[in-house]
């Protein structure tokens, strides 16, 4: 078959010399976000097993959102400028309540309680988001980042002309490099589109509010805020003053008149007073859009949407792209899909390196304290995230320093394998994480063993285990291997 | 006036980037100069701008991607800019050769070490495909288009103008002066346009 496309070699040695330094420039970064992200798939999932003592609620009545409001309301002096009630849903059955920033979490007799924290869940999502920066910086960092990937895909394919051709080629047994060339190239062809589609709506959800900035002194008067608000709705109007039960009204309106549809939140704003206005996000069962905002004016009557749902094309897209990025429109297969590409493209990445790596041994060049830099971010960055989990199932109070350590151990990780005090480091780091996963869901099931009858928390612990055990899989293939050739030694 | 002001700066930064372009096939320290005069005229060409269009995203986009264009320029070609502030031509010229032999990547990459150009061509490429989304938002805004699809249409082009740029620079780094001048003249046509479309 000829190439296609047809593109002349000195365009294909620029493609592959800007994949290249692109690849060098970007790879640590993109692999700790794509392993994150991946653990970020399911983060309700780890959310719900790390808080296995929350009250577990499946729905909620107009009844139940009187009292967790009378509740709050009359604990809070001042009143809290604004509330969210979050509504259980399928992924997340717990009714929980945001006063500016106080979180409780009720039970099905309204009784509040302390919000049970997920502290590692919530520092690997943070991770993800926005590398533990400062949160518009590292939204901006993690879109470049996504940008890059986005031009790695470019240059990828314009440097790779034979990608047809090749396109079923798998050489096992050829050399080490043909090997990791392989495995690079066929699943970075064949993934391409989840990669496009996770790097375009990472990138998109990254960047969008540095591109607001530079779109609000054009013509809204430099308020970037008002730049988002023509996408997603300006906010209910016609605040008047009202009890919260107006709140409860809203939602048994909201019910009857759209019984189809999944309310997930009910925020109010200024609740209790003479301003006080109401807005129930409600998502829109088969649409990938996150959700619809329904506004009430304070005392209980609709006024009005945002239409996110039936509006401009462009306010339907841009809602559609947090679903989208994260897999969380088709429930757990759809997740289980996404983390098996993520999985894909940190091997993608971890190979394109070790190419580099070995064609620079080829050439008489090789850089092997480079090299043991980049093995200890491939094992060294599970690891630590492993070793982060395992204190905080120790020490429940752990979770404050979380990020703190999962950086610091980074570092330590690198400077060891790099002055070659850490022999063997991807064995070590991945035996590392072996045992910290292990130890710690053991920690969890020993603390929380009365919580064991739920099966959701039961499935994580076994998929953890599973996890646990995926990082010492070459070394079970080559004892497995080893066992077969002593079986099959001719008796002596 | 805003429209006059933007233009005037621009022009004034071409300029600028004329005289960096053609001073440097020319030798001798003289050349340090112009180089500096031209430096001078761009950040003072921009500082024209942002008085003038104060609290406008076009003028400072285009400060900072004129001073971003225009560092590339200069230190697209380090050595160059080197021989322009040390006259010692023979002793650069004998290292060079011998870091040439010691590093492979110099000679095959141009004249850089691949986190040079990167650092070099990243901010350039950013920069760029910002001012180009702010012109693709200003034609959509004035072709009638729903602000909403306006908006939405500037964060799509955004990440992808900026991927497009940077593969674009990253695959002609032997030729960073021709491609950073293409980005920087692209940066300034933009911000012109975006000027022009705001006032009217």
């Amino acid at each position: 078959m000829p190439n296609w496309p047809k593109l002349p070699p000195r365009l294909v040695q620029k493609a592959l010399s800007a994949h290249l330094l692109l690849g060098l420039a970007l790879s640590a970064l993109l692999y700790i976000v794509s392993i994150t992200g991946v653990v970020a798939t399911f983060a309700h999932e780890l959310r719900i097993w790390e808080t296995p003592a929350s009250p577990v609620m499946h729905s909620v009545s107009a009844e139940d959102i009187d009292r967790a409001l009378d509740n709050v309301l009359e604990s809070s002096t001042p009143l809290p400028s604004r509330i969210n009630l979050y509504l259980p849903t399928d992924e997340t059955p717990h009714f929980r309540l945001m006063a500016d920033r106080a979180e409780i979490v009720l039970d099905a007799e309204g009784n509040a309680q302390n919000s049970p924290q997920s502290p590692w869940t919530d520092f690997v999502v943070g991770l993800h988001h926005q590398l533990n920066l400062p949160r518009i910086l590292g939204l901006a960092v993690v879109g470049l980042v996504g940008m890059l990937m986005l031009a790695s895909i470019m240059s990828g394919f314009l440097a790779h002309p034979k990608i047809l051709r090749d396109a079923f080629i798998f050489r096992v047994s050829g050399s080490k490099r043909l090997q990791q060339a392989d495995i690079h190239n066929r699943l970075s062809v064949w993934t391409s589109p989840f990669h496009i589609a996770i790097a375009f709506s990472g990138a998109v959800l990254g960047l969008c509010t540095i591109v607001a900035v530079a779109i609000a002194p054009l013509e809204y008067g430099g308020n970037s805020g008002a730049v988002f608000q023509t996408i997603f709705g300006n906010g209910p109007a016609g605040a008047s003053s009202g009890s919260t039960h107006a709140a409860s009204q809203a939602f048994s309106w909201f019910r009857s008149e759209h019984p189809d549809l999944e309310p997930d939140m009910i925020s109010l704003s200024s609740p209790g007073t003479d301003h006080q206005t109401i807005q129930i996000l409600a998502r829109h069962p088969r649409r990938l859009i996150s959700g619809e905002y329904y506004y009430f004016s304070g005392d209980g009557t609709f006024t009005g949407s945002a239409h996110v749902s039936d509006g401009f094309i462009g306010q339907q897209l841009m809602s559609s792209m947090y679903r989208l990025h994260f897999g969380t429109f088709g429930g757990l297969t759809i997740k289980w899909i996404y983390a098996l590409l993520g999985l894909f493209l940190s091997v993608i990445v971890a190979t394109g390196m070790n190419i580099y790596f070995m064609k620079r041994q080829a050439a008489g060049r090789s850089a092997p304290k480079l090299e043991a830099l980049w093995a200890s971010i491939v094992w060294g960055a599970p690891a630590s995230i492993a070793c982060g989990f395992l204190l905080e199932q120790l020490w429940p109070d752990f979770g404050n320093l979380l990020v703190m350590q999962f950086w610091l151990l980074l570092c330590m990780i690198s400077l060891a394998t790099i002055s070659g005090w850490l022999a063997r480091p991807a064995f070590r780091l991945r035996l590392l994480t072996f045992a910290a996963i292990s130890v710690g869901v053991g920690q969890h099931l020993a603390q929380n063993y009365h919580h064991l009858g739920k099966s959701p928390s039961l499935m994580t612990s076994g998929t953890l285990l599973a996890v646990a055990v995926c990082f010492l899989a070459p070394e079970l293939v080559g004892l497995f291997g080893r066992i077969l050739h002593a079986r099959n030694l001719p008796d002596v | 006036m805003i429209a006059l002001g933007l233009t005037l700066a621009i022009l004034l930064s071409w300029v600028g980037l004329y005289l960096i372009k053609s001073v440097w096939s020319q030798r001798g320290s003289a050349r340090r100069h112009v180089l500096l005069a031209a430096w001078i005229i761009l950040i003072l060409a921009h500082c024209l701008a942002y008085a003038i269009y104060q609290d406008a995203g076009a003028a400072i986009c285009s400060m900072a991607t004129a001073c971003v264009a225009c560092f590339l320029v200069m230190a697209s070609n380090r050595a160059e800019l080197k021989a322009a502030i040390s006259p010692e031509k023979k002793t650069r010229k004998r290292t060079r050769t011998a870091r040439t032999k010691a590093d492979p990547d110099i000679s095959k990459g141009g004249r850089f070490r691949a986190g040079t150009v990167f650092l070099l061509a990243g901010p350039g490429a950013i920069i760029g495909a910002m001012s180009a989304t702010l012109l693709i938002y200003q034609v959509c805004a004035h072709a009638g288009a729903a602000p909403a699809d306006s908006i939405v249409i500037a964060f799509f082009a955004f990440p992808v103008l900026a991927a497009a740029l940077s593969t674009y620079i990253l695959m002609g780094r032997e030729h960073l002066l021709r491609m950073t001048s293409w980005t920087g003249g692209l940066m300034m046509v933009c911000a012109v346009l975006i000027s022009i479309m705001g006032d009217y």
